[in-house]
């Protein structure tokens, strides 16, 4: 037994050294996380439009297309509580930002009262919760909940090993300002019922604490960009027929009345709903809520008149 | 299905949770708890907190399993001289035991098959549907637990007098939720023997476990990943992928359920106990019926013992094995999951046996795999054939698989842009690699015959190098297959 415990131990010993050297070395490497971070902090005094968010942003604004001095620091399935985290770190050290835009979307909207969409054909749901909370503390030094570090090699459902093997390029995903592009070659022969939304049954009580959530972190939003002299566009970005027509309209007027309610006590928000916009044709979408490059385009073009109004 | 396996807070074999009750629970075994009765003891606690870590509720549903069968073996032991009496209570212990397997498993099935079958002759039957969850490995403990009964019933045990034992026995968590299924004269008398730390028992144990890992975490979980995203739009693939994906849930299966049974195996060798070989390197099969001497051993053993050769096995004429040969499949599908596919897949099998059985094919081979022409054909014509049923039994309903076939021909032959899991071919590659060299063996990495790995330094870069890859390429976390069964 003396024997087993000690050879146990010493391969145990290995392999823990293992993981805590693929840990620290996975730091040396790029993704998305430390790139956009170090690109912000690299060009906080230059910056005069940023577009916080996630996939909805990230993959639907080419940011040279917007204006000058323009960057995309949306990542795939953040959470708003991330943003307003990187806003109270950023929006006050930034001399030259005008504009910021961040997504109203939809699926915010649940609050406790949404249901999986029968007519949704995409069948991997990633765990983003344990996800960001990993890559933001280690990558964006962002805590959310106390705790000190996630491990990626636990909680990452990115294939961070891969990482050894490209180029910084490849693995920071997005382009230098921060965009992805969707290639419509590439589309999935369903992309039509891909990323549906939420069935939303405004029938049930919403969720109380998470509305109040919601709402105090689009007030803080607010408040940091005025406080800034800072315009804040909220976005409803372009969505397919497939998706629309699965959207409650009690649930419409509820984001509606919030933009509002917004409004009243921010005089620095705006609100701009692509969501129904008949210009985008189905070759723009790559799936029912995201864009394909030539939407991106078509967006992006849309985004620059908006930003041209200040 | 109205009745589906709950997910959740399962102990599964590859999550955080286990690893920390595995190590804790084999100190306190050898450690604290001495002996053989409070190592028993020990046991079933430990293995009742695994069962109950995924919902306690169903504990009561285990403990009534294994009290009735091993209330039925003392009442078979107590009536020796009254035979009748013993075929009464084995026979009672069946019923209850079906019984409650076929309240929480097929009950809806067959309520909703037969409300089906009236409407079409014009009634209209409104059976009342349960809403129940899945009891986890409910068809394996109850088998299991079966197989004790009509073993004590056949004389072939001694019925055992003590119930902690028994429920060790039943409930030993290793093998509790997935199999193997073990019988009674294998497992119940290590149970009843002083255990003591065995060393190599216990090494190989470990590396059992991490080539099950291995399995699991990389082969299984890419096919799936891949054979999950793409199925849904099967009906816009070409053949070449619908085949691929075919191809790589066949290799996502055996990983999975081949996996978890080396994960059990080495665990249950880490407690001293030797659990039967379930999977015998299927893939290598050069006939059918030497597939399912290789595949899920234990499963295939229960029915040959309990059913085939009861209804008179190979010991009758040519239509009446056939006949067995169909009524063992039909059961063995419907075994699998409460789905017509599983029963079309039972049959499917069932057929391809009973030609091998017309014409009567010599599927005993003296020699064990070599590579010949004639052998790779034999056994990508086999594996051809395991690929076509696991598309029935991918499938989810038999309408689908039906339809899945259909535009296998009617669909383009291929295109290149969509022949996806690169990652997920190169595992199955280095695992039919690996196993082809270790054939013969129990698991890959029983490796002492090399002189290369008496170094200890190469043993360990070994374990290193598995785990690396594990980690390397891993993919997304799925739960094991098997637990729904």
């Amino acid at each position: 037994m003396k024997k087993f415990l000690i050879n146990t131990a010493v391969v145990c010993g290995l392999v823990l050294g293992m993981f805590v050297a693929v840990e620290l070395l996975l730091l040396t490497q790029t993704n998305v996380y430390s790139y956009k971070r170090q690109y912000i902090e690299n060009h906080l005094n230059t910056l005069e439009i940023v577009f916080f968010g996630n996939s909805h942003i990230e993959e639907a604004v080419k940011p040279e297309l917007v204006g000058e001095n323009c960057f995309n620091l949306a990542i795939s399935g953040r959470g708003v509580v991330y943003d307003v985290e990187l806003a109270k770190r950023y929006i006050p050290k930034m001399s030259n930002l005008k504009t910021v835009f961040m997504p109203l979307d939809y699926p915010k909207f649940s609050l406790g009262r949404g249901v999986k969409n029968e007519h949704e054909k995409r069948v991997r749901e990633m765990d983003f919760a344990s996800m960001n909370k990993c890559m933001y503390t280690k990558y964006m030094d962002i805590h959310v909940d106390g705790i000190w570090y996630w491990s990626e090699i636990l909680n990452s459902e990115l294939n961070y090993m891969t990482r050894f093997f490209k180029s910084a390029v490849r693995n920071r995903g997005c382009d230098s300002l921060g965009y992805i592009a969707l290639d419509v070659s590439k589309r999935r022969p369903n992309w039509e019922y891909r990323n549906m939304p939420p069935i939303i049954d405004v029938s049930k009580p919403i969720d109380t604490v998470q509305f109040n959530i919601l709402k105090s972190q689009y007030r803080t939003f607010a408040e940091l960009t005025k406080n800034a002299g800072v315009r804040l566009v909220l976005l409803g970005t372009p969505l397919y027929k497939t998706y629309l027509d699965d959207l409650n309209p009690a649930v419409l007027n509820e984001i509606e009345s919030f933009v509002a309610d917004l409004q009243r006590d921010f005089s620095n928000v705006e609100f701009f709903d692509f969501t129904a916009d008949k210009d985008f044709l189905p070759e723009d979408f790559n799936d029912a809520s995201h864009l394909t490059d030539s939407g991106a385009e078509k967006f992006s073009k849309k985004l620059k008149l908006v930003e041209e109004k200040n | 299905m109205s009745n589906q396996v709950q997910g959740g807070l399962d102990m599964l074999f590859n999550s955080f949770e286990f690893l920390v009750f595995l190590p804790v629970v084999f100190a306190l075994y050898w450690f604290v708890f001495k002996g053989r009765k409070p190592q028993n003891l020990f046991i079933v606690i430990a293995s009742y907190v695994f069962y109950g870590w995924w919902d306690w509720k169903f504990l009561f549903l285990i403990a009534f399993t294994s009290l009735c069968s091993f209330l039925s073996g003392k009442f078979i032991a107590k009536n020796e001289d009254s035979p009748k009496k013993q075929k009464w209570i084995s026979a009672a212990n069946i019923i209850v035991n079906l019984s409650v397997l076929g309240v929480f498993k097929y009950y809806n099935f067959f309520a909703e098959s037969l409300a089906g079958l009236l409407s079409i002759f014009g009634f209209q039957a409104d059976f009342v549907t349960l809403n129940v969850i899945l009891p986890v490995g409910i068809s394996f403990y109850t088998f299991q637990a079966l197989s004790y009964s009509i073993d004590v019933y056949k004389g072939k045990i001694k019925a055992t007098d003590d119930i902690v034992e028994f429920f060790a026995y039943i409930s030993f968590f290793p093998q509790l939720v997935a199999g193997p299924i073990e019988r009674a004269t294998n497992l119940l008398p290590q149970f009843q023997k002083d255990r003591s730390f065995d060393y190599a028992k216990a090494v190989d144990g470990c590396r059992q476990m991490l080539w099950g890992f291995f399995k699991k975490m990389v082969v299984a979980d890419n096919c799936a990943k891949i054979v999950n995203e793409h199925w849904v739009e099967y009906q816009s693939l070409p053949m070449a992928t619908l085949m691929l994906l075919g191809v790589l849930f066949a290799f996502q299966i055996y990983c999975d359920f081949s996996g978890y049974s080396d994960i059990a195996i080495g665990c249950a060798r880490l407690f001293g106990f030797d659990l039967k070989q379930n999977f015998n390197f299927p893939y290598f099969s050069r006939s059918i019926p030497e597939f399912w001497r290789r595949w899920h051993i234990s499963l295939t053993t229960w029915f040959r013992d309990y059913i085939y050769f009861p209804l008179g096995g190979s010991r009758c004429n040519k239509w009446k094995i056939i006949r067995n040969v169909f009524i063992v499949w039909a059961v063995s599908g419907l075994w699998h999951g409460a789905n017509w596919t599983f029963v079309c897949w039972g049959l499917y099998h069932a057929a391809l046996l009973a030609i091998y059985n017309i014409f009567g094919i010599n599927t005993k081979y003296k020699d064990t795999v070599k590579l010949s022409v004639k052998s790779v054909f034999q056994m990508l014509l086999t594996f051809a054939l395991a690929v076509i049923g696991w598309i029935i039994f991918r499938a989810e309903n038999i309408g689908q698989a039906v339809d899945y076939f259909k535009t296998m021909v009617s669909n383009p032959l291929i295109d290149f842009s969509m022949l996806y899991g690169k990652i997920a071919l190169l595992c199955c590659g280095l695992l039919l690699f690996l196993e082809y060299i270790q054939r013969g063996k129990a698991h890959v990495l029983m490796f002492d015959d090399y002189k290369i790995f008496k170094s200890k330094v190469v043993r360990y870069a070994a374990y290193l190098f598995v785990v690396l890859m594990i980690l390397t390429f891993h993919g997304s976390s799925q739960t094991f297959i098997y637990f729904q069964f």
